[in-house]
């Protein structure tokens, strides 16, 4: 349940993240064609279910994320799982100002969001705010790759579609980025004419005033797309509410590296109790010895062994599982999720899956059934013959 | 194990890069004064430009300052005086230059700051970011791309454990080879970004830099994980422990981080400081490198610390110690005389001894390495062949002492270790010498078009050393070939013949000496015709000597070479007995040039090499022996093939004799008709020479048999028939006898005297 929940709010924030960068990729043409589809990208999305949806799926993802590192057993991980935590840390510090500055610059200052305007700030007043910006889009982007790939990797029809689907991956973001660059530079090139015209001789670095002059001088040339404010506002009403906006972006901040505090502290206390050792044997002669606390799988990790792990410790591809062959540590009991798992697997008794289960303190005795370096299309094939697959799992285990 | 003389070895391949980033660094002085000689060519117009850069270059500057000090002594021959007190102008410029530098040593970030602000805004520097920042993620993507499509073979790599040091090396090299695609993407992804945007000049300066410090590490991170291979034990090239393939690692790529960065910034300040008039900030940037330089090296001794740290407690000998503290001990202080030189800026000085002190540590820790790598594929073979040793071992393991068994374990490249050992020098003292001449700035493909004499005594020195690495070269591998055969040959035990090894023994050593007499004289003249010696009539001499010498000696070479042809075919060895010709005989010995050859009845028959044409030899293998048995026409077969069967079972048992069939004594039947009885033929199959003595015990033994059987041998006898039937008397029989008489005297053909020795 958690996990499909994880998955599809995911899936919906990977869409609209495609969406957006698809559009900002018709930058590289010119900056009118970027505004003009704007309206077709966002189409969806401006309707209420699905705007719901979007937000919902914000909040439940950002949650589960955060549950999971509370239930995280170790810091240490493989290369691939570091990214995609420290990507995630980083996506909401990167998206408050841009997201509290769309909305809140629409609601408060009567602002309605536009390329030409964003563009602006970015590339000639603030451009720190245009650095953020392309950082957000890649560590989001990377962490949706690695999330959706994880998931894919497993279906059956993965191996035959992957060719084709990472150059997409690399190539959306690529497009996207350069696309950003053209039109920002389209834009600085626009406003330096208009410097070189005299028309506007003052030039400050405040917020207001660039976000209702420089998309007017743009406009002028531009086909005409309606961007004048819908409330007519004063200078320093202007400069009340950019405050206001600036003050709740800092307690934005502040509220959510509070909250990554405290799940770090809660995670803390939680593991403070495992102190003692568990000792694991292989069947092929390697002992680690560690600290008790993480799974099976995440031991075998942190201590260089390779063990396989399609999913990445998700209990969802059952690579991982071992053969306890002789055990005095109490092993975690088996949940609902791996059960099943492993009666799809048609595995003896003695089987458990090892990103499942948490060791005590003592010694084991254990036999991993899968090859390291086994591939997803591997499992699929043994998988179709099911009847065999726990004894033919045992037999290509011990060769 | 060899570790800690490794370790040594180790710390100064650390020091590879970031020596070679040093001398990058430097060898930009050089080029800066090349560069400058260039500029008296008057057509171009761009080096008019070029040339005004360089006046404001702070090296230019210092370097026309030399110059006009030393002008007028310039037209005199460059004595060694002089070449010294401008070493003492140059190094008294730079300490005014250092004391300069060391006041301004606070202000040199401010102003360094402040001119960057000058010629560059806030805005344009934090999107040159951007776009640094867009084009690295480009390149990581097509990177991350390429290793989507190789990952598993890579995982396959990693996770397979080579069993020989052939697969070993293979995944090694595989390995590497594939990371170094990815790098190539990347590279090819953030270069094509970069060239698709358009750059100020200096952000592009600065960017470019930047670029080359992340390719340049990857790239020295790649080479040093082909060889240490820090997490995968099965697939590292030198025999470290894992903690000790981790710290070599991690410093590895610290020092090489720090290095091409250091090198980066340097370059940084120069250009953005180059533009600007005013003595001050050529100083602060000067401060700055100062700064950077003495971080690198206290990180660089650090690193040596690490590393001697984490292989002397492990070293057991003392004398590996020994050598261990020597090599760590040698690297720290060459390290600091080398940034004394930077520091003095005696660049010409400084970058030879780089090159020189590098030369011996390299020289060394590759020599260690080829060692190792010849142990790992030694042991290997002995392991590998080790199923057919044993039946022989076990038979002498309680004679045989340890020691001497390790002794005779197959050796099968040792012909090839002091080779590589060689070649790998080789190479090495090449590279230095080619290093060498860059730096000194001689043109090495047009040496013969500069005269003077240091050049020429340049050039002579090159091919002196030249011809004598490649005479060593091949020395050292002929003299390997030689020794090893010679000590592999054993003299043949009293009593045996000598094999044909024997005469190898004696023609090897003759081969050395042949050899080196040539090659002695090869390096000689080519050596004398580089000092400029005339050898064509040297050359003339020799060969009209050896022509007359040649046609001289004509039969004396032909009996030579045709023995060792003879040699070669293993035609006969001493003992045996041939026949060449009319001759026959044992051989006894043989000299270089002829045969001694016995004849059995005493005789010696001396034979030389060149006159041999078909040789018959005797004792080889096995000989057959038949032998004629003449028997009346009433004699039973059947019981003759009975006894000579008994007989050759006998002869088989005998003590002395027995062994040496090969095949027993047996009959062949009746082998023809003759006129007055039968003809049985008797063969049997021997060692060489034994044939003899069974012959003579095979006529003895069948003609008792027959005997005591009433099997007579044939006589010859007439029969007279007197067709009348009256009684004869004494009379006529005496007249019928003296009428067969002539029948019975006629003589009998004589049949051949079979020779026997």
């Amino acid at each position: 349940m958690i996990r499909s929940l994880s998955i599809v709010s995911g899936l919906i924030i990977f869409l609209f993240v495609t969406t957006h960068l698809l559009n900002l990729s018709l930058g590289i043409f010119s900056i009118e064609l970027l505004e003009q589809s704007r309206p077709y990208f966002f189409a969806i999305w401006g309707i209420l279910p699905f705007e719901l949806a979007l937000i919902l799926s914000f909040i439940i993802h950002t949650s589960l994320g955060l549950r999971a590192l509370y239930l995280r057993n170790t810091l240490r991980m493989s290369s691939q799982d570091r990214v995609q935590l420290i990507s995630s840390l980083l996506i909401i510090p990167l998206l408050i100002p841009h997201i509290i500055a769309i909305k809140m610059g629409e609601n408060l200052l009567g602002l309605e969001p536009n390329f030409i305007d964003f563009l602006t700030i970015m590339w000639i007043d603030l451009p720190l705010e245009g650095l953020r910006q392309v950082l957000l889009l890649m560590v989001v982007w990377v962490h949706g790759c690695i999330g959706l790939i994880t998931w894919l990797r497993l279906k059956s029809w993965w191996a035959g579609a992957a060719p084709f689907m990472y150059p997409l991956a690399v190539a959306i973001p690529t497009f996207a980025l350069l696309g950003f660059v053209e039109a920002g530079r389209d834009a600085v090139d626009r406003y330096n004419a208009v410097q070189a015209q005299g028309q506007y001789s003052s030039y400050n670095y405040s917020v207001n005033e660039s976000a209702t002059t420089y998309p007017k001088t743009l406009q002028a040339d531009s086909t005409g797309q309606s961007a004048t404010p819908k409330v007519e506002l004063s200078a320093e009403q202007m400069g009340e509410r950019v405050a206001q906006i600036e003050s709740v972006v800092r307690s934005a901040f502040i509220g959510y590296f509070a909250l990554l505090l405290l799940v770090m502290l809660a995670r803390y206390i939680r593991l403070r109790k495992n102190r003692d050792w568990v000792e694991i044997h292989y069947a092929d002669g390697v002992v680690i010895k560690s600290k008790i606390g993480p799974t099976l799988l995440e031991l075998s990790i942190s201590n260089d062994v390779p063990h396989a792990n399609l999913c990445h410790g998700k209990g969802r591809c059952g690579t991982c599982r071992v053969r306890i062959i002789k055990s005095d540590s109490t092993l975690s009991p088996a949940a609902d999720l791996e059960l099943a798992m492993l009666k799809r697997l048609n595995s003896t008794a003695d089987t458990r899956l090892a990103c499942q289960v948490e060791p005590g303190a003592g010694v084991i005795h254990l036999e991993r059934l899968l090859k390291a370096d086994v591939l997803p299309q591997d499992l699929h094939s043994s998988a179709q013959e099911k009847d065999k697959s726990a004894t033919q799992s045992h037999s290509e285990a011990s060769t | 194990m060899i570790g800690v003389a490794l370790k040594a070895g180790a710390v100064s391949l650390l020091r590879v890069l970031f020596m070679g980033i040093l001398l990058l660094n430097a060898s930009l002085t050089m080029a800066a004064v090349e560069v400058n000689q260039q500029v008296y060519d008057p057509d171009a117009n761009r080096q008019i430009v070029e040339f005004k850069r360089l006046l404001s270059d702070p090296n230019i500057q210092q370097w026309l300052l030399q110059s006009s000090v030393t002008e007028a002594s310039e037209n005199d021959a460059e004595g060694l005086k002089d070449n010294f007190s401008l070493l003492l102008t140059q190094i008294r410029v730079r300490k005014e230059y250092l004391f300069a530098a060391w006041e301004q040593i606070a202000e040199a970030p401010e102003l360094i700051v402040e001119n960057w602000q000058l010629q560059m805004s806030a805005t344009e520097s934090l999107r040159a970011v951007t776009y640094m920042l867009i084009f690295l993620f480009v390149g990581a993507g097509l990177e991350w791309l390429y290793a989507q499509y190789t990952r598993h073979r890579l995982l396959g790599l990693e996770l397979q454990k080579p069993g020989t040091l052939q697969q070993k090396i293979r995944s090694a090299v595989l390995r590497a080879l594939i990371t170094l695609g990815g790098l190539l993407f990347f590279a090819c992804g953030s270069i094509g970004v970069f060239l698709s945007f358009s750059w100020e000049p200096l952000v592009e300066y600065l960017v470019l830099e930047m670029l080359i410090v992340i390719l340049m590490v990857r790239v020295g991170i790649t080479i040093s994980r082909f060889f240490l291979a820090p997490r995968l034990k099965e697939l590292r090239l030198v025999p470290f422990s894992d903690a000790q393939a981790e710290v070599v690692h991690r410093w590895a790529s610290i020092l090489i981080f720090l290095a091409t960065l250091n090198t980066a910034n340097t370059n940084i300040f120069d250009r953005l400081l180059a533009n600007i008039p005013g003595e001050g900030l050529i100083h602060s940037a000067l401060s700055l490198s100062l700064m950077h330089h003495l971080l690198l090296l206290a990180a660089a001794q650090i690193a040596i610390y690490q590393t001697y740290q984490v292989f002397i407690p492990v070293s057991h000998s003392a004398k590996k110690r020994v050598a261990g503290k020597f090599w760590a001990a040698y690297l720290s202080i060459f390290l600091i005389v080398i940034y004394l030189l930077w520091v003095l800026d005696i660049t010409l000085l400084r970058q030879s001894l780089i090159i020189v002190g590098l030369l011996i540590p390299l020289t060394h820790l590759f020599r260690v390495w080829v060692d190792y790598l010849f142990d790992q594929a030694e042991h290997e073979f002995q392991t590998s062949a080790a199923f057919i040793v044993p039946a022989e071992a076990t038979e002498n393991a309680e004679l045989v002492d340890p020691k001497e068994s390790l002794d005779n374990k197959p050796r099968p490249y040792d012909n090839y270790r002091p080779i590589a050992r060689r070649l790998t020098r080789f190479v090495l003292v090449v590279l230095a010498i080619m290093s060498l001449m860059i730096v000194w700035g001689f043109n090495i493909f047009n040496l013969s078009s500069s005269p003077t004499i240091a050049d020429k005594l340049f050039e002579v020195g090159i091919d002196v050393i030249a011809a004598l690495l490649i005479a060593d070269l091949i020395w050292v591998w002929a003299k390997t070939y030689i020794d090893k055969r010679l000590a592999d040959y054993q003299p043949p035990e009293d009593g045996h013949a000598p094999g044909p090894e024997a005469r190898m023994a004696t023609l090897l050593p003759l081969l050395r000496t042949i050899l080196i007499v040539t090659l002695v004289s090869m390096v000689s003249f080519s050596v004398l015709a580089s000092l400029g010696f005339n050898i064509g009539p040297l050359l003339a001499g020799a060969g009209v000597i050896g022509l007359a010498i040649g046609f001289g000696a004509q039969t004396l070479v032909k009996d030579v070479v045709s023995g060792i042809f003879y040699l070669i075919d293993d035609a006969f060895r001493v003992g045996e007995y041939i026949e060449v010709g009319d001759l026959r005989g044992t051989v006894e010995s043989m000299s270089v040039r002829s045969l001694i050859v016995r004849h059995h009845r005493g005789a010696v028959h001396t034979i030389p090499f060149g006159e041999l044409k078909a040789i018959t030899n005797h004792s080889r293998d096995w000989v057959i022996m038949k032998l004629e048995f003449r028997i009346p026409f009433d004699t039973n077969m059947k019981q003759v093939k009975k006894l000579i069967k008994k007989i050759g079972a006998e002869l088989l048992e005998n003590a002395d004799f027995g062994h040496s069939f090969i095949e027993p004594l047996k009959s062949q039947g009746v082998r023809r008709m003759e006129e007055f009885n039968m003809v049985l033929g008797v063969k049997f199959m021997t060692r060489p020479g034994e044939q003899w003595v069974i012959r003579r015990e095979a006529y003895h033994r069948i003609r008792d048999s027959f005997e005591a059987n009433g099997i007579h041998m044939a006589e010859r006898n007439v029969k007279v028939e007197v067709l009348s039937d009256m009684p004869l008397n004494e009379k006529i029989k005496q007249a019928v006898m003296g009428a067969a008489q002539a029948a019975i005297e006629q003589p009998v053909a004589k049949g051949p005297v079979p020779d026997e020795p």
